[in-house]
């Protein structure tokens, strides 16, 4: 039996030992096996190196270990929300900021010239107001007078 | 998907975070398992389960798992385990790291893991985890790796003939 003939049935031995080996070939394989002490050797190593391969031990699940751990560092807790969320809220944060920056003094102007309309408003309408009444009753008691006498 | 993880990703997207840790506890240990015998290391294994939850967070108002929640983490360990050995590229250290991870073992064990397992590559030592240890099918294993099953029956062939080599010397 020279070399690649037990090639060739090492290659069946390992396809056995998957389940993975026809019928038609079983037999054949056997028929090697029986005059073949070194592929019968290959056989018994392939079931040990099975053997020991199913029996590696668990490893040890460290006490405290989370899908989320606390000691995450902040960053990567950040990225556990939906990208298009984190997407967004970036967008509208760097928005704002470039907003805030674009012309502070403006924007002051315009907010003290809004008071200032306000207070004009207020200061202009009321004694208007107040005045156009004042003026009415006294022309109605003027008026009643006038009636009276 | 089974039920329980089908339940609990429903629950997690919906807001529930506790839901995340009771998926992460039913899978943590066999993901640590194949993770540790691959990279070598069970403080990697840890980082790459981390990892790979991580991902799963990030994944959660957008990810439809059609098959199984098991075999996506699975899968994304795996690729992660891949990419942490391409940039480190020390095979030299593995035995060690191999060691490293499974203290309190039985000498016949310690010498196959240290004569035996930590001298296949990564892609070797992944090829047979995933036949031996995660009991995936040829025809599994070819999907997994985008291979023919043939390619897949003929490496492991070389593999399981390797490592026959290496415990003799």
């Amino acid at each position: 039996m020279n070399t690649k003939d037990c090639e060739y049935f090492e290659q069946l031995l390992s396809s056995r030992l998957d389940e993975e080996l026809p019928s038609e070939q079983q037999h054949e394989l056997e028929n090697h096996l029986a005059v073949c002490p070194s592929c019968r050797d290959f056989d018994i190593e392939l079931t040990s190196q099975r053997g020991i391969l199913q029996s590696l031990p668990d490893i040890v699940v460290p006490d405290g270990f989370r899908a989320a751990p606390n000691t995450l560092k902040w960053w990567r807790r950040r990225l556990s929300m939906p990208m298009p969320v984190a997407a967004a809220i970036a967008l509208v944060a760097v928005g704002g900021w470039l907003l805030a920056l674009r012309s502070p003094a403006k924007s002051n102007i315009e907010m003290s010239e809004t008071s200032i309309m306000v207070h004009s408003v207020e200061t202009v309408r009321v004694p208007a107001v107040q005045a156009i009444r004042v003026e009415s009753e006294q022309d109605k008691s003027k008026n009643n007078e006038e009636e009276v006498l | 998907m089974n039920d329980l993880d089908q339940t609990d990703w429903l629950e997690y997207v919906g807001g529930n975070d506790a839901a995340l840790e009771r998926i992460h506890r039913r899978h943590r240990a066999a993901l640590m398992k194949y993770c540790a015998y691959t990279t070598g290391s069970h403080s990697r294994a840890q980082d790459v389960v981390q990892e790979t939850f991580l991902r799963l967070m990030n994944q959660r108002s957008r990810l439809t798992i059609k098959t199984s929640l098991a075999d996506w983490l699975f899968i994304c360990a795996r690729n992660l385990c891949f990419s942490l050995s391409k940039r480190e590229k020390t095979q030299e250290s593995a035995v060690e790291r191999l060691t490293e991870a499974t203290t309190g073992l039985d000498a016949e064990t310690v010498r196959f893991i240290e004569q035996v397992l930590s001298k296949l590559s990564v892609e070797e030592r992944d090829l047979i985890l995933l036949r031996e240890q995660q009991g995936y099918s040829i025809r599994e294993i070819a999907l997994l790796l985008s291979v023919t099953e043939e390619t897949v029956r003929v490496r492991l062939y070389r593999v399981r003939k390797k490592m026959q080599e290496i415990g003799r010397r």
